[in-house]
């Protein structure tokens, strides 16, 4: 039960608290585009500041000025977009079974040609011993959490690859969109065995994109990251070695980069990109790159109408002219088909995701079918009682 | 489904059914006449209602102001998520050969197919004129609409006797809204033109 009355009186003071933000926001994003065209002019000194400084931030690897700015290309006629996304039915002890259920949907929008489209979704039952368990950390521990949410991305992805590639060998110019970052980073600081095993599955997909090349994209919408960002706060910084572990400006009330915190790399773009254009396409210095070699990712920011969003892709995509173009126009042109969102990608969601009620069914069904073939089967005190409330 | 189907059944009674057309918005034409080949009997009905519609119910169709080529070379997924259905109004069955004029004990089975009838079929479907009664059975859409309908469809097949036929069933019409005086010039008139 939501007491109404007593929320909306907190809604309101949250409202009024959310409006002095906002006009010291502006202020912020005044300073952060000053800092901006500073630094452009200078790229050189700056740049060499960055490669100086010790912060523990992640830091954007820049190429070029940043006020440097793309326009929109031409889409070529004939494309095909391909697009996986995926859904889980997770296990829980108040459950009959410890099964999950990945159900992974496969979109593919040919453009261009008159062709149909093609949807599916392919839902996959894991049960035996050796889909409930993994190998983490030298321990054998249940596949749950991070780690189904794991699994399940790795699915999305080979699936992702088998659509590209299926399109490509039918004849079709593929583009691979996938919803969300192609950086890895939850597997910093995970055990080595389940980084490796994680790793090279991923990596394997991108290493046959790679050599079929075929461009694959995350699409990333309200990103919060803030690697360009924090390049700027360094330039703030007036030491000539910023250190963020030796700040002598800690104590202050506030430190001078602290002058523009608060503030987004799609905040920073939102002001400064038209519709249609991209900024240049950096380099992420996330830690777990370290392990992706070939496949290391960049990332730029595209101003899509109704919103700025971040696009990585592997830095053979962003070396490519022809394929890095094919990315910026896709992007931009299923985002206006999509009003505001990625055609391919909502349409991959809705074929994934699995309702509340589904979910019942699903159990239903398990308990069912186990109770015909003898299995004993029981319900949690807590779960029956949630089904079943009396007066 | 084969080749000749036009559609399958996604719901029936006792004296309706409802199919998905095989092909986006290629329904049987309002009035004409159809069946439903089932295992051991032929169920006949006549069209009275046709749409296309979303397969979602959550997801409105919306206008893109483009013509027809270029929604499927630029959107092609929206013509995944569409469907076209037919209704029909039972108007008899055939089983163990003979043909029957009255509804059939058991509604047409689900995920049976649907077929055109052949024009001998309608001629021995319409020789007997209580399937205007059935048409009468309808109240969705109206009456004198789908009632001169499906005597212009039938009508077709008469070669050199359709105007006996129209005369005949002109006949049966009178006894059958012969109070409704406006409800039957509509349907002649409909017929005529």
């Amino acid at each position: 039960m939501l007491d109404l009355a007593q929320v909306s009186q907190q809604i309101a003071s949250m409202a009024a608290a959310q409006q002095l933000v906002s006009e010291d926001l502006r202020q912020r994003l005044k300073t952060a585009h000053a800092q901006l065209q500073l630094e452009s002019s200078r790229l050189a000194t700056f740049l060499a500041k960055l490669d100086r400084s010790r912060m523990s931030w992640l830091l954007a690897e820049i190429h070029e000025p940043l006020d440097c700015f793309y326009p929109l290309p031409v889409r070529p006629q004939a494309v095909t977009v391909v697009a996986t996304d995926g859904s889980q039915i997770t296990p829980s002890h108040h459950e009959v079974m410890p099964a999950f259920l990945l159900n992974i949907s496969t979109i593919v929008l040919h453009y261009g040609t008159g062709e149909r489209a093609v949807f599916s979704s392919t839902p996959t039952l894991f049960y035996r011993e050796e889909d409930l368990y993994m190998d983490y950390g030298g321990e054998r521990v249940q596949v749950v959490g991070d780690l189904l949410g794991m699994r399940r991305t790795l699915m999305e992805f080979q699936s992702l690859v088998q659509l590209a590639t299926a399109a490509q060998d039918t004849g079709h110019s593929p583009c691979a969109m996938a919803d969300g970052s192609l950086i890895l980073w939850q597997l910093e600081g995970r055990p080595p065995d389940y980084q490796q095993t994680t790793l090279q599955a991923y990596l394997a997909c991108l290493e046959q994109m790679h050599k079929r090349q075929i461009p694959v994209m995350g699409y990333i919408s309200r990103s919060r990251s803030r690697d360009v960002l924090n390049t700027l706060r360094v330039g703030l910084c007036p030491e000539a070695t910023p250190d963020s572990d030796r700040c002598p400006y800690e104590r202050d009330s506030q430190p001078p980069c602290a002058a523009i915190v608060g503030l987004t790399d799609r905040t920073l773009f939102e002001g400064l990109l038209r519709p249609g254009e991209r900024t240049q396409v950096f380099t992420s210095a996330s830690r777990v790159l370290r392990h992706y070699e070939a496949h290391r990712i960049g990332f730029c920011y595209l101003h899509v109408g109704s919103e700025v969003v971040r696009l990585e892709m592997p830095i053979w995509v962003a070396t490519n002219p022809g394929l890095l173009d094919l990315v910026h126009a896709v992007a931009y042109d299923q985002a206006q088909k999509g009003i505001g969102y990625p055609v391919a990608l909502a349409e991959a969601h809705q074929h994934a995701v699995v309702r509340g009620a589904e979910r019942d069914l699903f159990y239903n069904m398990v308990e069912n079918v186990l109770r015909r073939r003898g299995v004993r089967t029981s319900l949690s005190p807590k779960q029956s009682r949630k089904r079943i409330m009396t007066v | 489904m084969d080749e000749a189907a036009i559609g399958e059944v996604i719901g029936s009674s006792s004296t309706e059914l409802t199919a998905e057309s095989r092909q986006l918005h290629i329904a049987p034409p309002f009035g004409s006449f159809i069946k439903v080949e089932q295992r051991h009997e032929t169920i006949y009905a006549v069209v009275f209602n046709a749409s296309t519609q979303s397969l979602d119910p959550n997801r409105l169709a919306t206008a893109y102001h483009l013509p027809e080529e270029e929604l499927r070379a630029e959107h092609p997924q929206i013509f995944e998520l569409l469907k076209t259905q037919f209704e029909a109004v039972t108007i008899g069955y055939e089983h163990a050969g003979v043909l029957r004029h009255h509804l059939p004990p058991q509604p047409p089975r689900l995920h049976s197919f649907v077929y055109a009838c052949h024009l001998t079929e309608i001629r021995r479907l319409t020789a007997y004129m209580g399937f205007l009664r059935a048409l009468m059975r309808v109240d969705r859409v109206p009456r004198d609409e789908l009632i001169a309908a499906t005597l212009r469809n039938a009508a077709t097949v008469y070669g050199e006797d359709e105007r006996r036929f129209l005369v005949q069933a002109g006949k049966e019409l009178v006894k059958l809204v012969g109070d409704d005086y406006e409800m039957l010039t509509s349907i002649l008139q409909r017929v005529q033109s």
